[in-house]
């Protein structure tokens, strides 16, 4: 074997080689960290707000309620025995029922007597058991003339107590409740008649100016049929579209100026189509304020450009030689759209679309604009309904100045996060679920 | 000794040959323009019955563009101009006379790479029948199915798995999915487009043996750069180089006695 | 652009010239075997047409792994072929030299007979022919193999004239019989050599021309 220049294998060991090669692998080294560490720092950032959020939340999630014994006097809420539809309804509107919970608490506690006193007795019960008790007796209209116990919401006040918000060690002048409160309520715990347990209302009961009763469910069905609308409009135009774009539209100029137009507007703050949806639909159309489907209107504009473009690049993504073989058959373009092309892209176009609904959900500037602000109590039961979506209602209740609504915030978004990363999950899934199919 | 002049110069004077002897195809003064590049210039070629045409050529030479120009498949790419006449049974194909939807269901195409979809085998063969409306009830679709794969020589591989996916199948297997894929609308002109070049040499073997068994029952035209190929399997060779036709005749006289240097000297490797 | 090809299509038509050049060499002698009265020289021809049979052997190989390794068409197959077919003509040239080198040999013992002049015509003739039809392979010339097919009649009958002669005078003596069979031999022998010439001919034009004019004048009929 002839030498030429220096024998390779020597000069791989030379000290000048062995310190580049640790330069190398140092500066490998500080890269990896460099990225570990931005990671982390997210992490630990996102770790964070979850924390608090979550910290102040959970409370939501429980409710205080007092057991009272309930003497179904028929001289406060006549008698309903026998009766049956809008003439049950009717009578069980006319009785009162908060004489009921009056009774029941001044039997507990007989040696109130001062009018201040007897109110703040009355705050021990939040407002919302009157409408509990008249629906046990719409119910079961033979409970006239009876007594039963039940477990009734406890006042926010009483609430905020037990969950360690307003705390005994204060001085008097300083909490929402005096000694003589406290007293009442260690007496209830004595008598094991006030708990904390699952505050399933927070899930079934509408907005409410109460906060122990207030609850989701407007918000949540609202949600669902401004986000059913949306859905609607935004996914047959925009699939429509991108079909159209990508395999039909000839690549001159203007389809630029479409492309180019369309990939901004997927980055134009969604507050400009709040603005949009106030000129044209309320202003123009005279559609109604605060209804789902100017909601979903709004946001289907808002959500167009990115289903058009999810769209065009999953078409874009099925592979040519699968249309080839298509056309080669005698498939017409519309039989090879939707036989071939269309079946293959939805894995795509279905993801785009779920990322784009999720983001629709979470939005709430453009839905301030066509005022879905107002305070609804009803659940919404139609699109033409007022309605209000869960960032809204987290909206307002993050605005109201009672203590026991900070949590009811914090609780709404937990919900709202969780609807947020299950439909991301999905799209995720999904995508990787179909991605090698061909 | 043999004439080697082709019959391309010679115009049919009509009704002056039966039909069962006119070439299926026939291509004339072709040419093909990729905007402002001239690819083809005056390509002709015919294509019979009983017979495989095959087109040899150096890479580039337009021997796949001129192939697609037979079932019009050049319509499909922008700024792709096709002049010149191309007939099929005599009638031409660029007209408005022919549908070419319809052309493709007479005039089918195998490609390089096996493309079958991403469906079950049945539907995969099923589909161009379906599209054309030529069956209807389940069992005709039942009888074409098998009846075209057992022409591509696949039934009995797969007809236990006919719900499995076409595209779990061998490289081999595929293309003949493909070609019982072309033979499910009973063309009566098959193109094939280097279909072997992506197989190994067995899977190679048994489609070269597929074409011989099908001659007899289409015409058919095949685009191969493996000059052994287009020896063993066609009747006709076409030698394409630069855009143009150089020569053409039938096999055995091109690869014993070509007429032009410039064959003479591809087919000897002289140059690639 | 250099092929695998060259080289070995190279090495063929060397060894094919070298196997004529042997073939034209063991002719001289055996003629000159025969002319000289030279038992000896018989001998070396023995010795002689053993160098041309290997030469076949090898050309056998050759020709064979050319087809199967290279696959040569066109002109390249043609020149492969005919290669192949002029070794057969040239390896039967080397029997029929050892073949007239034997009779010579018998005849030497009688020198005192002389031989016919138009044996020796016969022989210069075609050992002409032979000639000029290995020159017409080594420069692919068309014209020299034409003159070669149209001297194979000439060949033919300068070998009438011999035979015709040769029995004439074994029927005026016939006590020289067994010699007058030699003579007669050797001029069939000969006029082979010129037929076996004449394919080599023959198969140059089918190399250049791509025609084949074998058995042509049978043919046309």
């Amino acid at each position: 074997m002839t030498e030429d220049g220096p024998d390779p294998r020597e000069s791989w060991q030379a000290p000048e080689r062995q310190r580049r090669l640790r330069r190398r692998h140092a500066s490998e080294r500080r890269f990896r960290y460099c990225g570990m560490a931005a990671i982390g720092s997210a992490g630990l950032a996102l770790l964070v707000l979850l924390a608090s959020i979550a910290s102040n939340g959970y409370g939501a999630f429980l409710q205080t309620q007092i057991r009272l014994d309930i003497d179904f006097a028929e001289a406060d809420i006549g008698d309903l025995r026998g009766l049956h539809g809008r003439k049950l309804d009717a009578a069980a509107a006319r009785g009162d029922y908060g004489a009921l919970v009056r009774n029941a608490l001044r039997e507990m506690f007989p040696d109130v007597s001062s009018r201040r006193e007897v109110r703040k007795l009355q705050g021990l019960v939040s407002s919302g058991a009157r409408s509990i008790l008249r629906r046990k007796m719409l119910e079961d209209p033979t409970l006239v003339g009876q007594t039963e116990s039940f477990w009734l919401p406890a006042g926010d006040e009483i609430d905020m107590y037990e969950k360690g918000h307003i705390r005994r060690d204060v001085p008097e002048s300083d909490r929402r409740l005096d000694d003589r409160e406290i007293s009442w309520i260690d007496a209830l715990e004595n008598s094991d008649r006030i708990r904390t347990t699952f505050n399933s209302g927070f899930f079934t009961h509408g907005d409410s100016r109460e906060p122990e009763m207030a609850g989701i469910w407007g918000a949540l069905v609202g949600s669902f049929l401004t986000l059913l609308v949306t859905l609607a409009i935004a996914f047959p135009l925009g699939v429509a579209a991108a079909v159209y774009l990508e395999e039909f539209a000839r690549k001159n100029r203007w389809t630029d100026l479409i492309e180019v137009n369309i990939n901004n507007l997927a980055a134009v703050p969604s507050i400009v189509f709040g603005l949009l949806g106030l000129a044209v639909f309320l202003n123009f159309l005279l559609l109604p304020r605060s209804a789902p489907v100017v909601g979903g209107l709004t946001l289907a504009l808002m959500t167009l450009p990115t289903i058009i473009i999810a769209g065009r690049s999953a078409i874009k993504a099925v592979p040519p030689s699968i249309r080839e073989a298509a056309r080669a058959l005698g498939a017409s373009p519309l039989q090879v759209m939707a036989h071939h092309v269309l079946p293959l892209a939805m894995p795509g176009i279905l993801t785009g679309t779920i990322i784009g609904m999720a983001r629709a959900l979470g939005e709430t500037a453009p839905l301030l604009m066509i005022g879905m602000v107002a305070f609804i109590v009803d659940i919404p039961q139609g699109f033409t309904d007022a309605a209000t979506v869960l960032p809204v209602q987290i909206y307002l209740w993050a605005d109201s100045p009672e203590r026991a609504f900070v949590e009811k915030v914090s609780g709404a978004i937990l919900v709202l996060l969780a609807f947020l990363v299950a439909m991301n999950g999905t799209a995720i899934w999904m995508r990787q679920r179909f991605e090698k199919r061909w | 000794m043999p004439d080697l002049v082709t019959n391309l110069g010679v115009e049919h004077a009509a009704g002056s040959l039966p039909l069962s002897e006119l070439p299926k195809m026939t291509a004339r003064g072709v040419d093909v323009f990729y905007g402002e590049n001239h690819a083809i210039r005056t390509g002709a070629l015919e294509i019979r019955k009983d017979e495989v045409t095959a087109m040899i050529g150096p890479s580039g030479c337009g021997k796949s563009t001129f192939l697609r120009c037979f079932n019009r498949m050049n319509d499909d790419i922008p700024g792709c101009r096709v002049t010149g006449e191309i007939c099929l049974d005599g009638e031409p194909i660029y007209g408005a006379a022919l549908d070419v939807v319809q052309l493709r269901a007479r005039v089918g195409m195998v490609f390089q790479k096996p493309n079958p979809f991403p469906k079950s085998v049945y539907e995969n063969v099923a589909y161009g029948p379906r599209i054309h409306g030529i069956a209807t009830r389940p069992e005709e679709f039942e009888e074409i199915v098998e009846r075209s794969l057992r022409r591509a020589g696949l039934w009995d591989e797969v007809k236990d798995r006919l719900d499995g996916a076409g595209t779990a199948l061998s490289g081999g297997q595929q293309q003949r999915l493909c070609i019982a894929r072309a033979m499910a609308v009973d063309p009566e002109v098959i193109l094939m487009d280097e279909p072997c070049s992506a197989l190994d040499p067995i899977a190679t073997a048994k489609i070269e043996e597929l074409i011989s068994e099908l001659r007899g029952r289409y015409a058919i035209a095949i685009v191969t750069h493996n000059m052994q190929q287009a020896a063993r399997v066609s009747q006709r060779t076409a030698f394409f180089h630069l855009g143009e036709l150089v020569e053409e005749g039938p096999t055995a006289d091109i690869f014993t006695n070509p007429r032009k240097q410039r064959t003479s000297d591809y087919i000897t490797g002289r140059y690639g | 652009m250099a092929r695998a090809l060259d080289p070995v299509l190279k090495e063929l038509r060397e060894l094919i010239l070298l196997m004529g050049g042997r073939a034209e060499a063991i002719l001289e002698k055996s003629v000159r075997a025969l002319v000289d009265r030279n038992a000896q020289l018989a001998d070396e021809v023995e010795r002689d047409d053993l160098e041309i049979d290997r030469i076949d052997v090898q050309v056998d190989e050759e020709v064979l792994r050319v087809l199967a390794l290279q696959a040569p068409v066109a002109s390249d197959l043609r020149e492969v072929v005919a290669i192949k077919m002029i070794a057969t003509d040239l390896e039967r040239v080397g029997d029929l030299a050892r073949n007239i080198a034997k009779s010579a040999a018998r005849l030497a013992r009688h020198s005192e007979i002389p031989l016919p002049t138009s044996l020796v015509h016969l022989a210069d003739g075609a050992c002409g022919v032979l000639r000029k039809a290995l020159n017409a392979f080594s420069e692919c010339n068309v014209e020299v193999a034409r003159a070669v097919l149209g001297a194979d009649d000439a060949i033919d009958a300068a070998q009438d004239d011999v035979v015709r002669d040769e029995l004439e005078r074994i029927a005026e003596n016939p006590s020289q019989v067994s010699l007058g069979v030699d003579v007669i031999l050797v001029a069939k022998n000969l006029e082979r050599v010129g037929d076996h010439a004449t394919n080599i001919a023959e198969d140059v034009i089918l190399m250049v021309e791509a025609r084949n004019v074998k058995h042509a004048s049978k043919l046309a009929l």
